[in-house]
């Protein structure tokens, strides 16, 4: 439908959305949107690796809480992030041309996405066998190892974050926006919003999903078959490195955390004091009409996300993969437009006209994440498992019931856990088709926020960091209740 | 699986199905749909009152800064085949104008739009104007001295201001409004030397007008355009900063009142005239001049000194239908003004 548009203008098949794209400026835009999105993800994966190898493979200690303090950035929605990181730089003295530019661009959206490839590269370094590395050591030293053995193994790891992440920083408008730097994203965000030129934005969005189709392909093989997000348990033990002096790692992880993470979190702190100490509480009751609504439909919705993603992850399509993936890079304002036209008829007022449309908005943006997670754990389990069940006499019902389910349990808790963070903070797509009268917090902060003073913003966006901080705790809490540790790292 | 687990998985999964199914739930009520571009903080208490007093439920769509008030438009045109919003709230005539041009507005002449003058009312009656704003210029007292003060909008252009001012983008809000009213006041040629002129002297363009309050207020550049409800926030709030009014020596300072819209074929129309009724109303024009400092356009409606008042502004005299189709012109050249 989408793509109908793009390439009819009024009735007549023609090229001419598409060649707007060929104007000096628009190329430009795109050029300044692939040099964030490759420095993003690069950088990210590089860093990202660094903490990822502290965590897994040092013993530390309070290693849960420096893994929670870490995913800390991903709470936040970028464009807090950047303001946030924007007024400490003037508090510090920094200048304008420093601020308003393509670096510092680039430098927000590394510290919120190294989260993100520090826990798809753990994962991995996770399903590093112990043995394969201790054979390694006792032919040659750790760092030989870490080059020749560990860093091949993990290369799968490695490319499909710096794949996710850049599809997410070449998809992001509201940060080069706010730092003034024009991006691809922005012509979309044009055409359609001030020229109210549907066909020449779906055309522009048609453009950038390619380039991240051109980006993606040479590693596609890695993408859609190398896990992408692993906590399970294995069976093996994890081996550690032995290290002279491994507080010095504890102590470089945890500068990290203070300048990178908690540094704008703590500028939220003082901005929301600043002339108005209840200017938090005042927030809480300004989003109070949106917590409950926030909590069942992300809940909901993480739902349907997880168990479509188990669905899809079972078929095993390739072909299904693609268009998943395809969904995932269509910038989000994209995706509202198509589910506008698609469902806003009479015959389907009961989807549009209610909070159905934001579920299924959420499923749109995050199911391919959801599908990726769960098919990870299912290429986990030996096939033998379902052969000897099937030799028998088990039927495919209860071999799912009673093997493939209770072994993806922990994928499917992840998938789950990571669609209801990632609806908490999603705006672009929900904004253009929430339902009149329903409030999400992500909506309700940005509608707010206009005209509001910084310090009810800034308690704004720390209330729902911490409301997001009460959902994975409860989350976390069911988990360690339901699932029993089968295998126990050493 | 444990007995906990056998509970928990079905629990969520019949939890969700009745979730999905009551968000499902079409039942009709005494209700009334409006989308608005007006920020939230001051536009939802008066939708409260108006539910208050009448016991229609309102629901409302409200923008958010990074849509510059554009969002709930282009829901308005995306949803024109079958509509889903009984009226549409705008922030100027320009948005109002847009939805006329596309044929998603009816005529409704409400009998509380006799006390306001016909220049703020569309001719056919598809929009109708009420609480006015003002563009302005608002300054950073501890940075700029009472005796530099600009008097007329062309006076940016001089050297003395170079990097020092900021405008919104004008590709959205009420900054392309007054861009558009500049170009039918000055004509075509004079504007265009005007902007031109506005990029040699290294104009700042901001993100939006809440943009321009925060810069100005934080110091961080000395002077910039932005509407009477920013500036008033920024003075409520205890910044160092002023605003003034151009040109009231010569064209006028550009006045952009709100506007109110009846939505065609909306599911709720009876209501929608109710609605737009209440907006219309002195006790409407009152709330707004308290929460935003927006001016009343009813005569008889009386404000505090510090609400600005239309009688003490020598407004820019234009047509507002003019201005709106002058923007849709001018837009490819602003496209390439805002990138060079």
């Amino acid at each position: 439908m989408l793509i109908f548009e793009a390439l009819f203008t009024e009735t007549n098949f023609s090229f001419d959305n598409f060649s707007i794209i060929f104007q000096g400026e628009v190329l430009k835009s795109i050029a300044n949107s692939l040099i964030i999105s490759l420095s993003t993800g690069l950088l990210s994966v590089i860093i990202g690796t660094g903490l990822a190898f502290i965590l897994t493979k040092i013993k530390l200690p309070f290693k849960n809480i420096l893994r929670l303090l870490l995913l800390l950035p991903l709470f936040l929605p970028p464009y807090i992030t950047s303001v946030a990181w924007t007024d400490f730089w003037f508090f510090a003295g920094f200048p304008k041309s420093f601020i308003y530019s393509i670096p510092s661009v680039i430098f927000i959206l590394t510290t919120v996405y190294i989260p993100l490839s520090a826990f798809i590269i753990s994962g991995s370094l996770e399903n590093v066998s112990a043995s394969i590395e201790e054979a390694g050591e006792m032919m040659s030293n750790c760092k030989t190892v870490f080059l020749k053995i560990i860093l091949p193994l993990i290369r799968p790891a490695l490319f499909s974050s710096f794949i996710l992440i850049f599809i997410l920083s070449v998809s992001e408008f509201a940060v080069p926006s706010y730092l003034s730097v024009n991006v691809f994203t922005t012509e979309i965000f044009t055409q359609f919003t001030a020229f109210y030129n549907y066909s020449s934005a779906i055309a522009h969005a048609l453009v950038l999903t390619l380039i991240c189709f051109i980006i993606i392909f040479p590693g596609k093989h890695y993408l859609l078959q190398t896990p992408f997000v692993s906590f399970g348990k294995k069976s093996h033990k994890i081996k550690y490195f032995s290290v002279k002096k491994p507080l010095i790692y504890f102590w470089v992880y945890l500068t990290y955390i203070l300048l990178f993470v908690l540094l704008p979190v703590i500028m939220l702190i003082i901005q929301s004091t600043e002339g108005n100490s209840f200017a938090l509480i005042q927030s809480i009751k300004q989003l109070s009409p949106a917590f409950s609504n926030t909590f069942l439909l992300t809940i909901s919705s993480a739902v349907f996300i997880t168990i479509l993603g188990l669905i899809f992850a079972l078929l095993r399509n390739k072909i299904l993969d693609y268009i998943l993936l395809f969904t995932f890079a269509v910038p989000a304002v994209v995706t509202g437009i198509a589910l506008i036209k698609f469902y806003n008829t009479p015959a389907l007022n009961f989807i549009y006209g209610t909070s159905a449309v934001i579920i299924f908005a959420f499923i749109s943006r995050f199911i391919f994440i959801s599908e990726k997670i769960i098919a990870t754990g299912l290429e986990q389990i030996p096939p033998s498992y379902l052969e000897a069940a099937s030799v028998m006499g088990a039927s495919p019902f209860y071999s799912f019931k009673k093997i493939l389910l209770p072994l993806t349990a922990e994928a499917l808790f992840t998938a789950f856990f990571t669609a209801i963070i990632f609806s908490i903070g999603e705006l672009s797509a929900v904004i253009m088709v929430y339902p009149p009268g329903i409030s999400l917090l992500s909506i309700r902060i940005f509608t707010l926020s206009a005209n509001a003073p910084q310090n009810m913003v800034s308690a704004m966006c720390l209330t729902a960091l911490l409301f997001t901080l009460i959902i994975i705790f409860i989350m976390l809490t069911i988990k360690n209740t339901v699932f029993k540790r089968q295998w126990k790292q050493s | 699986m444990n007995r906990l687990e056998k509970i928990i998985f079905p629990f969520f999964i019949s939890f969700s199905a009745v979730l999905f199914f009551v968000s499902c739930n079409q039942t009709k009520k005494n209700e009334v749909i409006v989308y608005t571009s007006i920020d939230q903080v001051f536009s939802e208490p008066v939708l409260k009152t108006f539910e208050k007093e009448t016991g229609i439920t309102v629901k409302a769509v409200f923008d958010t800064e990074e849509a510059k008030s554009t969002g709930v438009l282009n829901r308005l045109i995306a949803e024109k085949n079958n509509p889903q919003c009984d009226v549409f709230w705008s922030g100027d005539p320009m948005r109002a104008g847009v939805l006329k041009q596309k044929g998603i507005t009816e005529a409704y002449q409400s009998s509380e739009s006799k006390g306001i003058n016909p220049g703020f009312i569309d001719k056919d009656y598809n929009w109708t104007g009420f609480s006015a704003r003002a563009r302005v210029l608002l300054l950073n007292t501890q940075l700029v001295k009472e005796q530099d003060y600009p008097k007329s909008i062309l006076d940016l252009t001089n050297e003395k201001y170079k990097g020092k001012f900021a405008i919104a983008n004008p590709l959205f809000g009420t900054a392309s409004f007054h861009i558009a009213a500049l170009f039918t006041e000055l004509g075509d040629k004079k504007a265009k030397q005007f902007l031109e002129d506005l990029k040699k002297n290294d104009v700042i363009i901001a993100v939006s007008n809440g943009d321009v309050k925060k810069k100005v207020s934080s110091g961080e550049i000395e002077m910039g355009l932005t509407d009477t409800d920013d500036a008033n926030e920024a003075i409520k709030e205890g910044a160092p900063v002023k605003m003034i009014f151009l040109d009231q020596n010569g064209f006028g300072n550009l006045i952009v009142p709100n506007t109110v819209s009846l939505i065609k074929n909306s599911p709720n129309n009876t209501n929608g005239k109710k609605l737009i009724d209440f907006l219309l109303s002195p006790e409407t024009e009152k709330m707004l001049a308290v929460s935003c400092a927006q001016m009343p356009l009813h005569k008889e409606v009386s404000t505090t000194a510090n609400i600005p008042s239309l009688n003490k502004i020598v407004p820019m005299n234009i047509d507002y239908d003019k201005v709106a189709k002058k923007a849709e012109q001018i837009k490819e050249y602003l496209k390439e003004w805002v990138t060079k």
